[in-house]
């Protein structure tokens, strides 16, 4: 396969005409909150406590499977925020390449896997080597993942089994069509939809002894990691652009290419209204940054406001729409 | 809702389209059984016509003869030839000729071509270009229109200059030259209505979706105040749809070559290699939009994109617009258009 090439100059410049104007033409005519249809399956792979497959039109194809181990708590007196962030470890592996892992275990391997370009996440160039990339924002945004309303609630805390016993969650990530664009929306969706997917087995043994925990293996009375009623739900990453004063949902490759600014906001729906908090905020890499060429300009306040301001309103949506197809595909036999 | 998720299509085993005739049967004639194995959604798979991947044993009956898309194989134990598929596509039978037709392959540039590509790569006198066939296709700087006329030879200032012609990454429209034997293209752009592409975008599909017709540059008149519009269908597949524009192409038609010869002298001047689109307007902007969608559309539901289908579509996409439908994120818009044209096309 050749390299992705660049876009023409008059290519680009059609795009970010179009797109400035008011109302502004994306080239698939969809509206500027509108995102791409998805193909998503949930909870496919057996030897996963959750799973996911999510198709995009141009990303390509990603799927995730969620494990978890029962591991004896090693926290101690001083190092207890470092050791309880290691109770998740996320790894994102390009089929046929390498992998880029966040934790004790795997981490330090290998050149991060770059996720459309986000500043600080790693990136194919070695920018960060050893940091993992993709998989250390993608566990950034779940162990943030509960802010404002749900202040104080944390995932870690639902992997307590009991005392001086937790789970240890292994959250792998392939994506499966490594010469597209990986976007983050792919990423975030597919890590998402695998964590509302994700069931955990019931504890059998009481909860404040010591003694290796016993389990019940009945799947029915499983719990499940994120309660399907309760909030928060597993965050979600939705990458936004700006050009001019437009702000676009889901950019689509030239998008990104024409586009002034970009950033890639992590958000956690707190409530049944479909409000969201922010819990991250990322930015991403776009062709024009800082204006026409030439040109330096960073992002003003308003635009910087309008682009979370759009994620906020939609995330909502979005969360709920993939909290519904998971609950759909889980039930459904 | 502002996104649309799809569950993925139910799996369907070659078994359930076991009644399907529309496949070739390998065994209409035959005494013996051509069954490898008794590995029954395998061999049904085979007999209908279905989906054969590589390294699929298709039969070994020795009394066809193998085609394209598949290779002999000798069997280890009973030292019999066997014809093994090299592509994952469905059977086809010509007397007693087998071949493979793939379901997705790359375009296969042949002489007289027009396509649509991308520069990948400026060397000394040629540059490289990306048509979507297995080797990327080359243009040499001698089969240009050189500023200045086409009677001029070139000199070592245009080598020096080659990247004020073409750079990486710009879009042209060029037709097949020659091929060599191994199947690399070498393009030409020698004709006022080939050149650098602007004013417009690009969009590709899978090469098999364009019919082959007798011309692939469409000028369509656009309703709701956008002109007219050209679209470049590249038979590899790349499509570029741009606004109309008079001076450079107008020169279409029998006799329109001859002119623009005799004409190229003044015309052919630095101005089209220009990277500077001309003022478009957004009506313009929205019809390219629409066609590009409608096009788009065609192709995903399987509809070869011709003249007729690209026209039929519009006129569809247009009656929905007027319905106040939108073209959304979903692909039911996009269904709908496609059904609409189908019908149209079967009342004509």
């Amino acid at each position: 396969m050749p390299p992705p090439t660049p876009l023409s100059p008059p290519e680009l410049s059609y795009l970010y005409t179009s797109l400035s104007l008011t109302p502004p033409i994306r080239l698939d005519l969809r509206q500027p909150s509108q995102f791409r249809p998805i193909i998503a399956e949930c909870s496919f792979l057996p030897h996963c406590n959750g799973s996911s497959r999510i198709c995009m039109t141009e990303a390509g194809e990603c799927i995730v499977g969620i494990k978890a181990e029962v591991e004896k708590d090693a926290t101690t007196k001083y190092a207890t925020v470092i050791e309880r962030e290691k109770w998740i470890e996320v790894s994102v592996e390009v089929a046929g390449g390498g992998v880029a892992g966040a934790g004790s275990g795997s981490g330090g391997g290998g050149g991060g896997v770059g996720i459309g370009g986000i500043s600080g996440a790693g990136g194919a160039t070695g920018r960060d080597e050893g940091d993992g990339g993709a998989a250390v924002w993608l566990k950034e945004g779940l162990l943030a993942g509960g802010g404002g309303a749900g202040a104080g609630w944390s995932i870690l805390d639902r992997l307590v089994i009991s005392s001086g016993w937790h789970w240890k969650l292994y959250i792998d990530v392939l994506l499966l069509t490594p010469t597209s664009h990986p976007s983050p929306l792919l990423l975030s969706t597919a890590v998402n939809m695998a964590l509302s997917s994700t069931y955990l087995p019931k504890l059998t043994s009481p909860h404040d002894i010591d003694d290796i925990p016993t389990f019940s293996d009945d799947w029915a009375i499983s719990t499940p990691l994120y309660e399907p009623t309760s909030f928060p739900k597993p965050p979600i990453s939705l990458p936004v652009v700006a050009v001019g004063d437009n702000v676009f949902l889901d950019p689509s490759v030239a998008e990104v290419a024409a586009a002034e600014a970009g950033l890639v906001i992590t958000l956690s729906l707190v409530d049944e209204e479909g409000s969201c908090d922010v819990v991250g905020v990322r930015s991403m890499e776009v062709g024009r940054a800082g204006g026409k060429e030439g040109e330096r300009k960073g992002i003003g306040r308003k635009l910087l406001r309008e682009m979370v301001g759009a994620c906020v309103k939609e995330a909502g949506e979005v969360i709920k729409g993939l909290g519904e197809t998971t609950q759909k595909q889980m039930f459904r036999a | 809702m502002p996104i649309q998720i799809i569950a993925p299509a139910p799996f369907v085993t070659a078994a359930d389209e076991e009644d399907d005739e529309g496949g070739v049967r390998l065994d209409f004639d035959n005494e013996g059984d051509i069954a490898m194995d008794s590995d029954a959604p395998r061999r049904a798979g085979r007999q209908t016509g279905g989906i054969v991947t590589p390294g699929e044993v298709v039969t070994d009956d020795p009394q066809w003869m193998r085609g394209h898309g598949t290779y002999l194989c000798q069997s280890h134990e009973s030292g019999s030839q066997s014809i093994v598929s090299s592509l994952a596509g469905t059977i086809s039978k010509t007397n007693k000729l087998l071949s493979i037709r793939a379901l997705k392959f790359r375009y296969v540039p042949e002489i007289g071509d027009l396509v649509v590509g991308r520069i990948l790569e400026v060397q000394t006198k040629r540059w490289r270009v990306d048509i979507a066939a297995p080797h990327s296709a080359t243009l040499l700087l001698s089969s240009i229109n050189l500023p200045g006329g086409i009677l001029r030879k070139r000199t070592s200032t245009d080598e020096l200059q080659i990247r004020t012609f073409f750079s990486e990454g710009d879009l042209l429209v060029a037709e097949v030259q020659t091929l060599s034997n191994d199947g690399q293209a070498s393009l030409h752009t020698r004709s006022l209505k080939y050149g650098k592409l602007r004013n417009g975008v690009f969009m590709m599909i899978d090469a098999g979706m364009v019919r082959r017709m007798k011309s692939h540059v469409l000028t369509m008149n656009t309703s709701n105040g956008g002109g007219e519009v050209d679209i470049y269908l590249g038979v590899n597949g790349y499509i570029y749809i741009a606004k109309h524009t008079t001076p450079l192409t107008e020169s279409g038609g029998p006799e329109g070559k001859s002119v623009s010869i005799t004409r190229l002298e003044e015309e052919a001047s630095e101005a089209i290699y220009s990277n500077v689109n001309e003022e478009i307007s957004p009506e313009t902007r929205a019809e390219i939009a629409r066609i590009a969608c409608v096009i788009g559309a065609l192709a995903k539901n399987g509809v070869k994109v011709d003249e007729e289908m690209v026209h039929l579509g519009y006129e569809a996409a247009l009656e929905e617009f007027l319905q106040g439908m939108e073209w959304g994120g979903d692909g039911e818009m996009g269904r709908r258009v496609v059904e609409a044209s189908l019908v149209k096309r079967r009342e004509q």
